[in-house]
């Protein structure tokens, strides 16, 4: 595995998006799940998506991790046109999703997930447990994760520090854009914070963060600019100065029209 | 209330070494049991007896550990020993050279058990239906090629294989003790044995990591297959003879082995020497039946209580560390 440089901050920050979706479309059926969806991530931004159950949330993000092709629209990764067509060429891009059940192998340790599928090898068969606990430990410690008992299952640990752990692993393989899905769900108030922290630190690696949640209050505290999807279509993209939860909440129910979706970056 | 707390984690404590060493406590709480009922039981000669009947298997058993390991089930190990068994007595019989026989069985074996991983992984079939059907397949196949009589006279120098000594070992436990290492080595070692296991704990965790998941599945049942077939090349050698009947019902001691082990049934882990010691236990209920002379009926009934006790350990054994971690997570 190559590892990132530390500091990791090597993204031309030129304020150009990182990534860009242009008019992107879906439909299931007759469904229009994502109706000319425009979205711009910038380098060093926590971006949330919002909406309410079925706004087109979770398809759009795996239209950005390759779940799903768009049926029409464009992606552009660094401002080169890119086709997502499988998860895999994601990764390549360096766009890593972290799902709400976190790809963990219980029954496995530490290092082994966080080396899942790039398991350094000493002559090409036998796996390198001393390179792979040495890299851990230099990971974790860079990305500030406190995780006491490497050699533990992972399955003895706290949703906090499983959370923590699939955030530094999607990182550690050269994540320069992370996908979270829904990270502080079914967590503790401590843990939570120190998820949040956790993201907001990923942010000073120079890694850009899209999250969805469903918690307002977590999404006011950890993110930057705030996009609302209402019926599979892009209605408002705000700065968190600029709005307020009252206003986000009514974009999502559809109390408040959206005016601005022209002016949008 | 501190103290409270404390308790609670001694008993933790206690519970968590005792499980995870329940396979030793079992061998060695039978043990004393049998030598409390039967003299006979703690001897040398009874002993070796033991052991040598296990030794089948066990090297069938240590190979299937990796596939319970990786969540797969195979039924059809015990078919496919019967199987290679007959083929290698034919070819022996028909004057093909013992290394050369050896070899065919070997190979014929492991391409049988990746042709039944192959189906399973590739049009996602349940593995005990997939083998439950092949196991019918190598057991016709095995009436088919004998015409229902066992194959006999093998040489001496085959039945060597199974009946000589290495200094003062048997070669049956030579074998077994190689098998046993390299599968050891495999699970724990290399990138294949953690794959397996990764595939065991979270499969689709595993796809999304980009392990080739159907290459390792339809590994771990060549793995199996290829240890059923050593086991065969041991069995036919130690009975110089091939008998039809070989090799049925030993998937069966094989799971319990593994489970009792400390295996778990859902997968995610390995314990090959813990499978060692379920053999143990497996041969001893069997000895110290034979040695007390209850009907041999009897027997059958014991190793179905065994699975049963073995399958209850294991789910007991899960349960526990389940609420051990629900506290945990309550406490933070």
């Amino acid at each position: 595995m190559e590892l990132p440089a530390s500091g990791t901050a090597q993204t031309i920050d030129d304020g150009k998006p990182i990534l860009e979706l242009h008019k992107i479309c879906k439909y299931f059926g007759g469904v229009h799940a994502l109706e000319d969806v425009d979205l711009a991530l910038y380098p060093n931004e926590v971006l949330a998506i919002v909406g309410d159950n079925g706004a087109g949330k979770s398809t759009l993000i795996k239209t950005i991790s390759g779940a799903h092709r768009p049926d029409s629209g464009e992606i552009y990764f660094q401002g080169r046109k890119v086709e997502i067509s499988n998860p895999r060429v994601a990764r390549q891009l360096g766009i890593e999703t972290v799902y709400q059940d976190l790809a963990l192998v219980n029954t496995l340790d530490v290092p082994e997930n966080i080396f899942l599928g790039r398991t350094p090898t000493r002559l090409r068969w036998f796996v390198d447990k001393k390179k792979m606990f040495a890299q851990t430990r230099e990971i974790l410690e860079r990305l500030n994760i406190k995780i006491p008992f490497l050699r533990d299952p992972v399955q003895n640990m706290s949703g906090g520090q499983r959370q923590a752990l699939a955030l530094g692993r999607a990182v550690a393989w050269g994540g320069r854009i992370v996908i979270l899905d829904e990270p502080t769900a079914a967590l503790g108030v401590r843990e939570k914070s120190n998820v949040l922290t956790l993201i907001k630190q990923l942010k000073a690696h120079g890694v850009a963060i899209v999250v969805i949640s469903h918690n307002m209050r977590d999404v006011f505290d950890v993110s930057d600019r705030i996009v609302v999807l209402r019926g599979g279509k892009n209605v408002a993209s705000r700065p968190k100065e600029e709005t307020s939860m009252d206003e986000i909440v009514k974009l999502i129910t559809g109390a408040l029209e959206s005016v601005d979706i022209a002016h949008q970056d | 209330m501190r103290s409270k707390e404390g308790q609670a984690q001694l008993k933790d404590a206690v519970y968590r070494v005792v499980l995870r060493n329940k396979v030793a406590v079992i061998v060695i709480f039978l043990g004393l049991i049998l030598n409390f009922v039967t003299p006979l039981f703690l001897t040398s000669t009874n002993l070796f007896n033991v052991l040598r009947q296990i030794t089948t298997t066990a090297i069938l058993s240590v190979g299937f550990t990796l596939v319970l390991g990786a969540r797969e089930i195979d039924l059809s190990v015990g078919a496919l020993l019967g199987l290679v068994g007959v083929i290698l007595a034919k070819l022996l019989v028909a004057g093909v050279p013992i290394w050369l026989a050896i070899a065919i069985g070997l190979a014929f074996g492991t391409v049988c058990g990746m042709a039944g991983g192959i189906i399973i992984t590739l049009f996602e079939i349940p593995a005990f239906i997939v083998t439950l059907a092949t196991a019918q397949v190598y057991r016709g196949a095995n009436y088919l090629i004998t015409g229902m009589a066992p194959v006999t006279k093998l040489s001496e120098s085959f039945a060597f294989i199974g009946q000589g000594y290495l200094g003062p070992i048997p070669i049956p436990v030579c074998i077994l003790a190689v098998v046993f290492v390299i599968v050891v080595v495999v699970v724990n070692k290399t990138l294949f044995g953690r794959h397996a296991i990764a595939v065991g704990g979270n499969i689709e965790a595993a796809r999304l990591c980009g392990i080739k998941v159907m290459r390792v599945r339809v590994g771990v049942y060549a793995v199996a297959a290829l240890c059923a077939s050593i086991g065969a090349v041991v069995m036919t050698a130690r009975a110089a003879s091939a008998q039809i009947g070989a090799g049925q019902g030993m998937e069966m001691d094989a799971i319990t082995a593994v489970v009792i082990g400390g295996t778990p049934l859902y997968g995610g882990n390995a314990n090959v020497i813990g499978t060692l010691f379920g053999c143990m236990i497996v041969g001893m209920v069997n000895n110290g039946l034979n040695l007390l002379g209850i009907d041999s009926n009897w027997q059958v009934v014991a190793k179905g209580l065994l699975i049963l006790f073995a399958v209850l350990s294991d789910v007991l054994t899960t349960r526990f560390y389940e609420n051990v971690r629900r506290r945990q997570t309550l406490a933070e």
